[in-house]
């Protein structure tokens, strides 16, 4: 007595096979599997609560003291969301106060698992060799300020320069400023 | 003959022998010098061959560091035999900031000072410390212990802040420094600092003309002076 007729042999084999072929391509990533949940996935209407205008002080060295800035951001509930927003609008206003004499970019900002590590990748340094140590020092006093009006927790911010840490004549990015 | 040749060149091994052996355990003469009353100070001129530094008015900074540092070693040997003055490297070469270290904590130095400068619109003097405002309430690692290169500060934490602020308060009663602005003492995570157990003090000088370097000659030579006096 035969257990399985031929078509149902045949089915079943494709079937196994398709199924191998999509397990082999998930895992070798030749496809992601994105399941929307409650944590990742936020509709418009959502979105539009959890986004609300802050007024934030944004701090600058001119040269003589250090000035401040008002400035209106929208504020999310994402803090890599708010630190990259306010540090863009940091650079913008070194550039316009000359602190910095061309434009800087922000390319990543990362908070270690622990929350304790802030890590800020810029294009270029946003110190000018030329400076005393004393300006490089407020210029990082005033990033360092414009930060803590974002986080209230104590963190040490890395400074880096496409990803390696910033290299200066006099300061050491090697390790970290606290917050 | 022939056993007078052997004994005598057994008598001149016996005697190498013995003075190698008494030389080795002796106190060279470095040492000798340095005695309970000498005091060695490391004098460290930004640049060097490689690294030219900032630029100044009318050249680099290696050029100007280099001479106010010679002047300050000659004022300060001339006016004090107890006091020896060393510089972390020569004119022309080219070593790195560990190596400089290094160099300084086998001298076993008694103070590590950083000479530097910079281009401004008015005269300013400031002195720089390694590490933060807290680093004087840092225990200090027991002598034979694993420190890393970073934390080398830590050993002389408690006496640095103090040797700053008499630096300080020295400049602040300095008539020649009347007209210049004068910076309180900062506490940072500096290159030309790092890795050395003595206490070390950058000084960093704001000129106006290349030649403005002498203005701070006498008035570091005297801060140093006084600091020496207070301590020997």
């Amino acid at each position: 007595m035969k257990l399985f007729q031929k078509k149902e042999v045949m089915v079943g084999s494709i079937t196994i096979f398709i199924g191998i072929f999509f397990l082999y391509a998930y895992l070798n990533e030749f496809f992601v599997l994105y399941i929307p949940s409650r944590n990742n996935y936020l509709s418009s209407t959502e979105k539009a609560i959890k986004i609300t205008k802050k007024s934030i002080n944004l701090y600058f060295y001119d040269g003589h003291g250090i000035r401040q800035e008002k400035n209106d951001v929208l504020w999310s509930t994402d803090m890599l969301e708010n630190i990259n927003y306010i540090m863009q609008q940091l650079l913008l206003l070194f550039y316009e106060e000359k602190v910095t004499p061309e434009k800087i970019s922000l390319q990543t900002v990362l908070i270690s698992p622990s929350g304790q590590d802030l890590y800020l990748s810029f294009n270029k340094t946003f110190l000018n060799p030329e400076s005393s140590i004393k300006t490089k020092l407020t210029i990082i006093e005033t990033i360092l300020s414009t930060l803590r009006e974002t986080q209230n927790n104590e963190m040490n911010v890395h400074f880096l320069v496409n990803h390696k840490p910033m290299i200066d004549d006099h300061l050491d990015f090697e390790q970290s400023w606290p917050m | 003959m022939s056993i007078i040749k052997l004994h005598l060149l057994i008598l001149l091994c016996i005697i190498t022998t013995t003075e190698c052996y008494r030389t080795s355990f002796q106190q060279s003469s470095y040492a000798d010098q340095q005695g309970e009353s000498t005091y060695t100070i490391m004098l460290c001129p930004q640049g060097d061959s490689k690294v030219a530094g900032r630029t100044t008015p009318d050249g680099a900074e290696r050029g100007v560091t280099r001479l106010w540092a010679e002047q300050i070693k000659k004022a300060l040997e001339e006016n004090n035999p107890n006091i020896r003055v060393v510089f972390s490297h020569n004119l022309g070469e080219h070593i790195g900031q560990k190596e400089k270290a290094n160099f300084a904590n086998r001298l076993q130095i008694n103070l590590f000072i950083s000479l530097l400068c910079y281009t401004t619109d008015n005269l300013s003097i400031s002195l720089y410390c390694y590490g933060n405002k807290n680093s004087c309430m840092m225990v200090q690692p027991k002598k034979l212990s694993f420190c890393p290169y970073n934390l080398a500060y830590t050993f002389s934490a408690s006496i640095t802040p103090q040797y700053t602020n008499l630096i300080y308060n020295n400049f602040l009663h300095n008539p020649q420094l009347k007209n210049i602005a004068i910076q309180q003492p900062i506490y940072a995570p500096l290159n030309c600092l790092m890795g050395i157990k003595a206490p070390a003090i950058a000084i960093e000088a704001g000129l106006k003309q290349s030649q403005d370097w002498r203005y701070y000659v006498r008035a570091v030579t005297e801060a140093l002076h006084s600091l020496m006096e207070q301590l020997l």
